[in-house]
């Protein structure tokens, strides 16, 4: 398994909010990132989400879209209201051309279609940080 | 032969539209097929755990894959003038049954009364509970390192409800069934034996984290006619015993186990826990110690071990109690007690562990096993359960930091391939084939191999670990390998080489990764939470539920009375039953539908440099537009049918020396086999070749034996295959028999699957690239000339190898491209 090796003193852990309500997806996301360095916190319901996004310092947010009371859209839009520097994942098993537009419009980041492989996403956090947190020049 | 006219021309377009026709439906039927293989394969690549999905998407999945299916079907039935509405119930059966499952009622095993230990998977856990799982495991890991395994059956929590209820008899299916499974344990164990019965209280909805069954009750020396009350007694002392936090659904199974089979032998009574944590310190334990009269081992005097719990299992600490002697030591002088003298030999540490951590990793959880070292060097696991998980779900930023300076470090001795099944495990490498005993393969070393085909299953099942060199995440040894959760990577090239034998190694299949040496933090992380798909959740349970009823084949043999629409128990066996009805219905189109427009189809000569009268029609436009009336091969623009005529075409496979005829040839030649495959059809004494750009169809005649080749080349891997079908000749039957004898060992050498009937040969090569399949029908070409009328030449047994050995022969001097590979 690989580490986030260029840690360095400068940089503190990314921190990432997974939010879906399926409790697997999240009990395997979260050792995968934790593993490569980053500071993870789950949920399976938005309402609780958004209270910890709320407290918290999250760089990276993933969430599901299909999910009951506070749909994934809807999360989506809340949390960029209240920091837009976060960045936005979204993961469902509902891909539709339409919400992957809209995904788009409301500032997500990219759009993954379940089932996905964990390398995958893994990547796409890695090219996010790339492009968007850590850009060069 | 002199040619007849060179074009028969046809009444009308009507013919050939039909033909088109049919095989617009025979290609919808190729296309749906492969669909639904595809979706079988990414369900079956999700088992795997290299893939996050949930609920939602096994609903969505089954809901196509089903979808598909029935089309399939309807495409067969449209091809096939509706002879097969049959297959429609059975659809419907299946189907109803994946709803039920994704609705979590429980699977089609959900009536079952009693199970034996090998039908016995995660999916039956709501009828045995975890302690029948773990059994079973454990008869599964003993299996592969004892001749004689752990044996038994569970009377599902079904079967003991009815069981039970003392104020009636045991109901007579009931009866029936256990009897059945007593003779049939007794049969494979050779004779009768005793039986240990186990009552185990469980909670059919507890997924999360194991817990050891409340109670345990065992008996000696039941007698079969009193079985039912043995039964009946155990049950009611758990009954008693019962904890209230089962709850109201609580189930209760009962085990029949087998004991050793040599109850005279001395025995050492071994206790392994998997996990134990004393301080900081997560350990294997180990106690070993002699059993007390009433047959239950005492521990409180028993040696104790505790090894790591990464391979080699070096022992960390021990406590060995002394040895009372029955003399004097002699030259001590100090009395008669021996100190230092383990009970356990390293060695017999070792096979414990090994087993133990193998059920460990069948089980996805710690366990407890109980085994018998007798003191003829056997080793009889008797009882096996869970253990609750006390270790840690999440890493620290130690244990992290410890494992970035452990890969920082690391020689990464190989990287690439794909990921069958995720996971990580060390070993020792053993280069292996699939002519490797599986029995020498020592039991959690990793095995490393050129090709990954399916005869290499038995060496995996006992592998710690295994990295090929070919196949990849699609292919049916990596369905085993996630079936029995071995991290597997395939398709790594040159493995053999930057792997060799003998090398300590720690794989990472999810990272598509081998590090030299035991890589110890990186094996330690399964010990603080991972991202792996674990049988201790539901969805990996659902999942193996679909799976059952959808991917395995059981219709393998379409010539078998089983291969009917009754006989499906799949979606698999649905769709490959479709498939295989749909290619003969082309086989026999001319014979089937002769009087119904074949005869009004246009078919053109085709000029060959070999003595074959061929003819062409043309189904798809593969023929070029400004050809002549006769053609020549390059006028055909059809991939299969050109490598076909390559090898036909080879000047060195025909023989220009007479056939050795006698007249006994002639005469056996009157018989069944001639007039099968061509009754009654205007184009007898001629060959046919049905042709499209990426599909042919021939039916060959060549003197008395008959051929069909019907192959489909295309872009795409999973749809192509190649068919042969060869019978007949001059020669008596024995003779005919040991051509088809060597048609059928050139065309194994291949990777054909072949059966053999006589001088009937049937072979088949499914999936693979386009290049490979057009050179095994290059191969079929040069067969085709080699054996035309090789039958009578064949007096002896001895002659099938060397002929073989002269068909190799004459393609070296044709210079043939020998490189054809099988799916």
């Amino acid at each position: 398994m690989t580490t986030n090796l260029d840690r360095t003193e400068q940089h503190r852990k990314r921190s990432i909010l997974i939010l879906d309500d399926e409790p697997i997806v999240c009990k395997r996301l979260k050792p995968a990132f934790v593993k490569a360095g980053y500071d993870v916190e789950t949920f399976t319901d938005s309402a609780s989400a958004l209270e910890a996004f709320k407290d918290g310092e999250f760089d990276i947010v993933i969430t599901d879209l299909k999910m009951e009371g506070m749909d994934g859209m809807q999360f989506l839009s809340a949390v960029r209201e209240l920091r837009p520097s976060v960045e936005c994942i979204i993961i469902t098993g509902f891909a539709t051309m339409e919400t992957t537009k809209e995904s788009f419009k409301k500032g997500a980041y990219d759009f993954v279609a379940k089932p996905f492989k964990l390398s995958d996403i893994m990547d796409l956090v890695k090219r996010l940080e790339r492009e968007r947190l850590d850009p060069k020049g | 032969m002199r040619a007849q006219s060179s074009r028969f021309r046809p009444k009308g377009p009507e013919g050939r539209e039909a033909v088109r026709s049919l095989f617009s439906k025979f290609r919808r039927v190729l296309d749906l097929n492969t669909r639904v293989l595809v979706i079988m394969n990414e369900m079956e690549q999700a088992l795997g755990g290299e893939y996050i999905f949930d609920k939602a998407y096994l609903v969505k999945t089954v809901h196509e894959v089903t979808s598909l299916a029935r089309q399939v079907i309807y495409s067969l039935n449209a091809l096939a003038e509706y002879r097969y509405l049959k297959l429609f119930d059975r659809f419907e059966s299946i189907r109803s049954a994946l709803l039920d499952i994704l609705e979590g009622k429980p699977g089609p095993d959900a009536g079952s009364l009693v199970l034996s230990l090998d039908r016995i998977h995660w999916e039956a856990l709501p009828l045995v509970g975890k302690h029948g799982v773990c059994l079973a495991e454990l008869r599964r890991q003993d299996a592969l390192v004892s001749k004689r395994p752990l044996d038994g059956f569970a009377v599902t929590a079904l079967g003991s409800r009815l069981l039970a209820d003392t104020t009636a008899p045991a109901p007579k299916k009931l009866e029936t069934t256990l009897d059945q499974e007593l003779e049939a344990l007794f049969d494979r164990l050779g004779g009768e034996a005793r039986l240990r019965l186990t009552a185990s209280v469980f909670d059919p909805e507890d997924y999360s984290g194991l817990q050891a069954p409340e109670n345990q009750t065992w008996l000696r020396d039941v007698e079969a006619k009193s079985f039912v009350g043995a039964l009946r007694r155990v049950l009611e002392n758990a009954g008693e015993q019962s904890s209230a936090k089962a709850g109201e659904n609580a189930g209760t199974a009962v085990f029949v186990i087998a004991q050793n089979p040599d109850p005279e032998a001395a025995g050492l009574e071994c206790r392994v826990r998997t996990f134990v944590r004393e301080g900081l310190m997560e350990a294997m334990e180990i106690l070993a110690g002699k059993a007390d009269s009433s047959d239950a081992p005492s521990w409180t005097d028993a040696e104790r071990w505790l090894l790591s719990r990464i391979p080699p299992y070096t022992p960390l600490e021990s406590t060995i109690a002394p040895i009372t002697g029955k003399a004097a030591l002699s030259g001590e002088g100090q009395g008669n007690l021996r100190r230092g003298s383990s009970l356990l030999s390293r060695s017999r540490l070792g096979e414990l562990a090994n087993l133990a951590m193998a059920l460990e990793h069948a089980v996805g959880a710690p366990v407890t096993m109980a085994a018998t070292a007798d003191d003829k060097g056997g080793l009889a696991p008797r009882n096996a359960s869970p253990l609750p998980d006390t270790r840690r779900q999440e890493p620290d930023e130690q244990d992290l930091l410890r494992l970035e300076e452990e890969l920082r470090t690391a020689e990464v001795l190989l990287h690439g391939g794909e990921t069958a099944q995720l996971g990580v495990a060390a070993g020792r490498v053993i280069h292996v084939s699939q002519d490797t005993d599986p029995w020498i393969f020592p039991l959690g070393a990793v095995a490393v191999s050129p090709q990954a085909g399916p005869g290499l299953s038995p060496i995996l099942q006992r592998a710690a670990a295994l990295v090929t060199e070919k196949g990849g995440a699609s292919s049916h040894l990596a369905t085993i390998a996630r079936e029995h959760r071995v991290p597997t990577i395939m398709g790594a090239e040159k493995a053999l080489s930057l792997l060799p034998e003998g090398t300590e190694v720690t794989v990472d299949a999810g990272e598509h990764t081998v590090y030299a040496g035991v890589l110890e933090e990186l094996l330690h992380g399964h010990d603080v939470g991972n991202e792996e798909f674990y049988p201790t959740d539901p969805e990996y349970i659902q999942l193996r539920q679909l799976l059952r009823l959808i991917t395995p084949l059981h219709l393998l043999d379409p010539e078998s009375p089983d291969f009917t629409p009754q006989g499906c128990r799949s979606i698999h066996d649905m769709i490959h039953f479709s498939h295989e009805r749909a290619v003969e219905e082309l086989l026999h189109l001319r014979q089937r539908r002769g009087g119904k427009g074949m005869r009004h189809l246009e078919t053109r000569r085709l000029l060959l440099d070999a003595p074959l009268d061929l003819w062409v029609m043309d189904v798809e436009s593969a023929v070029v537009p400004n050809a002549g009336s006769d053609l020549r091969p390059k006028d055909v623009d059809c991939a299969p049918l050109r490598a076909f005529l390559r090898g036909l075409e080879l000047k060195e496979m025909w023989s220009s020396e007479p056939a050795a005829l006698k007249l006994r040839h002639i005469f056996s030649a009157m018989d069944k086999s001639v007039g099968l495959m061509m009754g009654g059809s205007p184009y007898a004494g001629q060959s046919l070749a049905i042709v499209g750009e990426e599909y042919v169809n021939l039916s060959l005649r060549l003197g008395y034996h008959f051929s069909v080749v019907d192959a489909l080349l295309s872009g795409d891997a999973n749809n192509n295959y190649v068919y042969f079908r060869f019978v007949g000749g001059l020669a008596d039957t024995a003779a005919r028999r040991r051509r088809a004898e060597l048609i059928r060992a050139v065309l194994e050498s291949m990777n054909f699957r072949v059966t053999q009937q006589d001088d009937l040969v049937v072979g088949k090569l499914k999936v693979g690239e386009a290049r490979a399949m057009a050179h095994a029908l290059t191969r079929i070409g040069e067969l085709t000339g080699f054996t035309r009328q090789l039958d009578v030449n064949m007096a002896s047994d001895a002659d099938v190898e060397s002929f073989a050995a002269l068909f190799l022969k004459r393609i070296r001097d044709g210079q043939s491209d020998d490189t054809g590979s099988g799916s």
